[in-house]
């Protein structure tokens, strides 16, 4: 009960999640879609929902759906777990036929909609009078959004590149330091600073 | 019990439980918390320096969005309000916040100081007590106006359209030395150009011979006979994201949290910390952000340059209605990929053209007005702080009234058509479309809001019914050796980007606490 109040679910929000968990092995939707690699937040029924989506929000642009969904799973990591929790129950309503018919769709789960037929719902959510359906949208909207703009390719094709180049830092480890041995990383690769920088300094980690 | 060498000793690295004593403990790395560690060192307190984020320096900073924000923010760039309704930008990271703030700053103006006194029982803290605190760190910050060359074309739209309106506007002061407009203020400074507190007062303090320990999330303070006796942490893993399964305990003879607003609240709530004003985690404010994308038919390329070079403080005093004032926000593409609404090709079609777009934005001055009372902190089953906030009939008109504004400077400045962040039809290419604004789903999860300034929930006030610190050196009221020293304490929003006023009143505590323990 504790996480209805997370996402202020009204009395309809709470009679869909009601049903949320008991239809979804009635009318199963389409989870051909496996992941690459193990996942680091979601469950595998959530990822597939999360492709579908990804699909219809990166629409018209460069992405792979199923890259856009990795990242996002990765993302997550970094939210509280009830917001993750939040998110991969968003995608379980989405998928779920009679939430879909509660909210004026169709008794269809998304993944097995037509390319359209998802637009339309992913504008009934944010368009919904639920504050609830309008918020997971919104969430789930931009975090597809993010993951793919925030790829340097994806910058690059919209004439953003970085200021200056810089060197390649060691890579991160979980138990390993951050704190980079500048010594070794200037002898590796110079730094290219443009007109006008600060004299190098001791790469600002005191 | 041991002690830690002065120097930055990283969490995830550590082999063994660590047990450590010293004369101060400040949670939080950022602005309130860094100042008050240099000064206490430097008065020859033993300080530990306890921060959450990682100790990722210059060359670690690489101007990418997808190594900043789940490295340098909190939630990994994904904090908002517990609706959704506002995405929250806030560090977490060595440095704080002024690792990844956008280099602004202004002193707390006057109205603002005075309000707190008039209202909430704040007293010590006068601009002109703060006025020498302020000169000290805009001398050690390097804070100077911004050199006219380096104003970029999102800011000179600013300028130019709120000049053709007749608002008044300013160049802004900024702490940077030898600024190239990389434009990566918010990634990281990867030329080391900003004087945020990685750059200045961490190195001071270290200089002075404190000692900071990283990825150590303070998970409660710990109380006896009404003195903080430890902080406990959890050492989490070099992601910032696991537990280690290691745990740092420090035992100070007096604590300063610096945690920010939000961050502060909810580690005493954690600890359940006396609150006798029922003030705790009460009274955040984010100075709400609406924002337009004005596009132009020549190129804007708003990831280029300081983020922010002008302002407009024209419409700050309303009277009745919500005040706010004009910015600009860099036009990176994740961040600007999220902003605008819609998705599929409808997001493409008008995303594609994101190098001619300006981002205008207009900060709400919350916390004013008695109806508008902000938010609430509150801490989840996992640990984890939410925020809820309650945006009133008040803030609404107010959102309303600054995208009408916002609309206006930039088809001023020569804009072919601007985006507001609403789902469904938001274009507006001529002040006649103006009306129509009334109209947008003006409601939480249709439009895109924003915050990148946190205060309040641990607000200062003389009156112990009011406030949770008192307000000459942010003394906890009920705790004798708790201190609370950052943007938390803020009675309201300081109506301007806080940073300066955090720097000013911490090094004007900071000396004060230092005082207090010296003598006894």
């Amino acid at each position: 009960m504790k996480r209805r109040g997370f996402l202020k679910l009204g009395i309809v929000g709470g009679a869909l999640l009601a049903v949320a968990g008991t239809t979804l092995a009635v009318l199963p939707g389409d989870r051909s879609v496996r992941p690459r690699v193990p996942l680091a937040s979601l469950s595998e029924a959530q990822f597939a929902v999360l492709v579908a989506l990804a699909a219809r929000v990166v629409a018209r642009t460069t992405a792979d759906p199923l890259s856009v969904a990795h990242a996002v799973d990765t993302a997550l990591r970094f939210a509280p777990p009830e917001v993750q929790k939040d998110l991969g129950l968003a995608l379980g309503l989405l998928d779920n036929a009679l939430v879909s018919l509660l909210t004026g769709g169709r008794p269809t789960p998304f993944t097995m909609l037509k390319e359209q037929q998802q637009d339309e719902a992913l504008r009934r959510w944010g368009d919904s009078r639920l504050a609830l359906l309008r918020s997971a949208y919104q969430g789930l909207r931009k975090l597809c959004l993010a993951a793919h703009y925030a790829t340097p390719p994806a910058a690059a094709a919209l004439g953003y590149t970085p200021s200056i180049a810089k060197p390649e830092p060691p890579a991160i480890t979980a138990r390993g330091p951050l704190v980079v041995d500048l010594a070794a990383l200037r002898a590796r690769d110079a730094v290219e600073m443009p007109p006008g920088s600060p004299a190098p300094v001791d790469g600002g980690t005191p | 019990m041991k002690t830690l060498p002065a120097g930055i000793t990283e969490g995830q690295t550590l082999e063994g439980d660590l047990e450590v004593g010293c004369d101060l403990a400040v949670i939080g790395s950022g602005a309130g918390g860094a100042v008050t560690a240099a000064t206490a060192a430097q008065a020859g307190l033993s300080v530990v320096l306890l921060e959450e984020g990682g100790a990722f320096g210059t060359e670690r900073f690489r101007q990418r969005e997808d190594e900043a924000y789940p490295f340098l923010y909190q939630d990994g760039g994904q904090r908002a309000t517990k609706d959704g309704a506002i995405a929250i930008l806030q560090g977490r990271a060595l440095g704080g916040g002024t690792t990844v703030n956008w280099t602004t700053c202004f002193r707390t103006p006057d109205y603002i100081v005075e309000h707190w006194r008039k209202k909430h029982a704040v007293g010590g803290v006068s601009v002109a007590e703060l006025a020498p605190h302020w000169q000290w760190a805009e001398e050690r910050l390097a804070i100077a106006e911004v050199p006219l060359p380096l104003v970029n074309a999102n800011n000179q739209k600013l300028l130019d359209g709120a000049k053709k309106l007749g608002f008044e506007t300013a160049l802004l002061r900024r702490n940077v030395i030898g600024c190239a407009g990389t434009g990566n203020c918010g990634h990281g400074c990867p030329i080391g150009a900003k004087q945020g507190m990685l750059n200045t007062l961490i190195p001071d303090a270290i200089k002075a011979g404190a000692a900071v320990l990283t990825r150590a999330r303070a998970d409660r303070v710990l109380f006896e006979s009404a003195r903080a006796v430890a902080v406990e942490c959890t050492l989490l893993d070099a992601w910032g994201v696991g537990p280690t399964g290691l745990r740092a305990t420090i035992k100070p003879k007096a604590v300063v949290v610096s945690g920010g607003a939000i961050n502060s609240p909810a580690l005493l709530l954690r600890s359940n910390a006396p609150d006798a004003s029922g003030r705790l985690g009460r009274r955040t404010f984010l100075h709400p952000v609406v924002a337009i994308g004005g596009f132009f038919d020549d190129e804007v390329a708003g990831w280029r340059g300081p983020p922010q070079s002008v302002a407009s403080h024209a419409p700050v005093h309303r009277g009745e209605e919500m005040g706010y004032f004009l910015e600009t926000a860099p036009v990176h593409p994740m961040l600007a990929a999220t902003s605008f609404t819609g998705f599929g090709g409808a997001h493409a079609e008008l995303f594609v053209n994101v190098k001619q777009a300006a981002a205008l934005i207009a900060l709400q001055v919350d916390g004013l007005h008695d109806d508008v009372v902000g938010g609430t902190v509150s801490v989840l089953s996992s640990g984890r702080a939410a925020l809820d906030y309650p945006i009133v009939a008040r803030q609404w008109r107010g959102f309303i009234e600054a995208q009408k504004t916002l609309i206006r400077v930039a088809l001023a400045a020569g804009a072919r058509t601007v985006a507001t962040l609403h789902e469904g039809p938001n274009r507006f290419s001529s002040e006649a479309d103006l009306p129509r604004v009334d109209a947008l789903p003006w409601r939480t999860g249709s439009v895109v809001l924003f915050s990148a300034h946190q205060m309040g929930g641990c607000m200062m006030s003389d009156d112990p019914k009011q406030g949770v610190v008192r307000s000459s050196d942010l003394r906890h009221h009920q705790i004798d050796n708790l201190f609370v020293v950052d943007g938390s304490v803020f009675p309201t929003a300081t109506g301007v980007n806080p940073q300066l006023s955090i720097y000013g009143l911490a090094h004007l505590a900071a000396t004060r606490i230092v005082d207090g323990l010296s003598k006894g």
